[in-house]
């Protein structure tokens, strides 16, 4: 049983990104995207897990997966804003500290500029 | 870098929007705060670990229900955002005490509604109502002609039954629905769990009967309270969802976290919302149709002999203009 799977990765080594491409196409810089049994799927999630840089290196894998949101999400690495992937009785959401200055509301309506 | 954002995202088109049988059941916040940021709703949470705030965006458009617990605090463009979204906001306490807002779509059909205004103007149609309602909680037809008085008694000896019979399979003493409003925890783990599955099934219930253009506040079976349709609702699946799953939870050092968590399966493995959006028509209407055929964004002008298009004019030299 294939399932849709999407990796998105940051400062992995080009070896790791050209082995990726053997399994999953690339669609952006550092996006892989395939069909892949959940065994398979292990197997890249560990490969690209080990290999990335400790210091600057993230990787994101979401897949198909029988929950309510239809999909499952992992991270690793610090690399991400130091974003994190939190459960909510059962919804993942992903979760990142508020910086300096970002802690007010910050309300746009659509006629407004949005910065960014 | 400065970028204008699209109208549409905004304030949602009805098309940008996924009607409530596609949402995600339902969220559950406790002690933090939800205020608007950059076109989306977030919450302020802190990290278990780090102690730092931490933020968490919430999918409102692919949500049908936000619970809010004991702790939590909402700015008004949060709520703006969530009802615009066509989410349903409740406030959940530790008693139970709910309160909701309600959110009401101009496209929202309004076909449901006089249905329901029907059966409580009519005693005769509001006992087939109650027939209908019976016949799908216990999946089986009620006597034929059965008063509500009898129904009533039918349907006390069935509940009195299945909490006997769950409290034997747990291993739970003589069982005791209660609770103090003014002490949650006091409580044992099967009421706390009760309570908890309770609020979030009845928050789903209401997202659901107020998405369908019905009013929550107009029961069959209960009365004179502006949840009673709401209660009227949960009770077709309490038994096989929150009864059972509080039983079972009888030595959880956390039975509200567990309960909701059992309850999200049960939402999504009984396919529980589709069924609710059928259950709903089929009491109101005794129309067992699972088809929603919505009318969206027509006005009409009432008139015993047939409704007539609005936005025309009638005066009486007659032809009918259209403005």
């Amino acid at each position: 049983m294939s399932t849709f799977a999407v990796i998105t990765t940051s400062a992995i080594p080009d070896g790791t990104r050209g082995a990726l491409t053997r399994w999953m196409i690339e669609p952006a810089p550092g996006v892989y995207v395939g069909t892949l049994t959940a065994r398979v799927r292990e197997y890249l999630w560990d490969a690209v897990r080990e290999s990335i840089d400790e210091q600057y290196g993230w990787v994101a894998l979401i897949h198909d997966s029988d929950t309510e949101q239809g999909y499952a999400v992992r991270t690793h690495g610090t690399g991400n804003g130091e974003r994190s992937i939190v459960d909510l009785d059962g919804v993942s959401l992903v979760s990142w500290p508020v910086l300096e200055g970002q802690g007010e509301e910050r309300t746009l309506d659509h006629k407004s500029i949005t910065h960014w | 870098m400065n970028r204008r954002l699209p109208d549409s995202l905004g304030t949602p088109k009805v098309l940008g929007l996924h009607p409530v049988k596609n949402r995600i059941s339902y969220l559950y916040l406790d002690t933090v705060r939800v205020t608007a940021d950059r076109n989306g709703v977030r919450a302020h949470t802190e990290h278990p670990e780090t102690g730092r705030v931490e933020r968490v965006y919430l999918p409102t458009a692919s949500l049908s229900c936000l619970l809010l617990g004991p702790g939590t605090s909402i700015t008004q463009a949060a709520v703006t955002a969530l009802t615009r979204d066509g989410t349903v906001l409740a406030w959940v306490g530790d008693g139970g005490v709910r309160c909701y807002s309600a959110f009401l779509h101009e496209s929202t059909s309004t076909e449901l509604l006089h249905r329901q205004v029907g059966l409580l103007a009519d005693n005769e149609k509001r006992t087939e109502a109650a027939h209908r309602h019976f016949r799908l909680r216990f999946d089986e037809a009620p006597p034929t002609g059965a008063t509500i008085a009898r129904l009533r008694s039918l349907e006390g000896a069935r509940m009195k039954a299945l909490y006997k019979a769950l409290a034997k399979q747990h291993g739970v003493g003589p069982f005791r629905r209660s609770y103090d409003p003014n002490d949650f925890t006091a409580s044992d783990p099967v009421n706390q769990a009760l309570t908890a599955g309770n609020s979030a099934l009845y928050g789903i219930c209401t997202a659901i009967v107020l998405s369908l253009g019905a009013s929550p506040g107009l029961g069959i079976i209960h009365e004179h309270n502006q949840r009673a349709f709401t209660y009227d609702l949960a009770d077709l699946y309490k038994a096989e969802t929150v009864l059972p799953t509080a039983f079972a939870l009888s030595k959880s050092d956390n039975p509200e976290r567990d309960m909701r968590k059992h309850l999200r399966e049960d939402v999504r493995l009984l396919k529980l919302v589709p069924r609710m959006i059928r259950d709903i028509r089929y009491v109101l209407t005794g129309e067992g149709t699972a088809d929603e055929e919505i009318r969206t964004g027509v006005v009409d002008l009432w008139d015993p002999e047939g409704n007539v298009a609005a936005g025309t004019n009638y005066a009486d030299d007659g032809r009918g203009e259209s403005w």
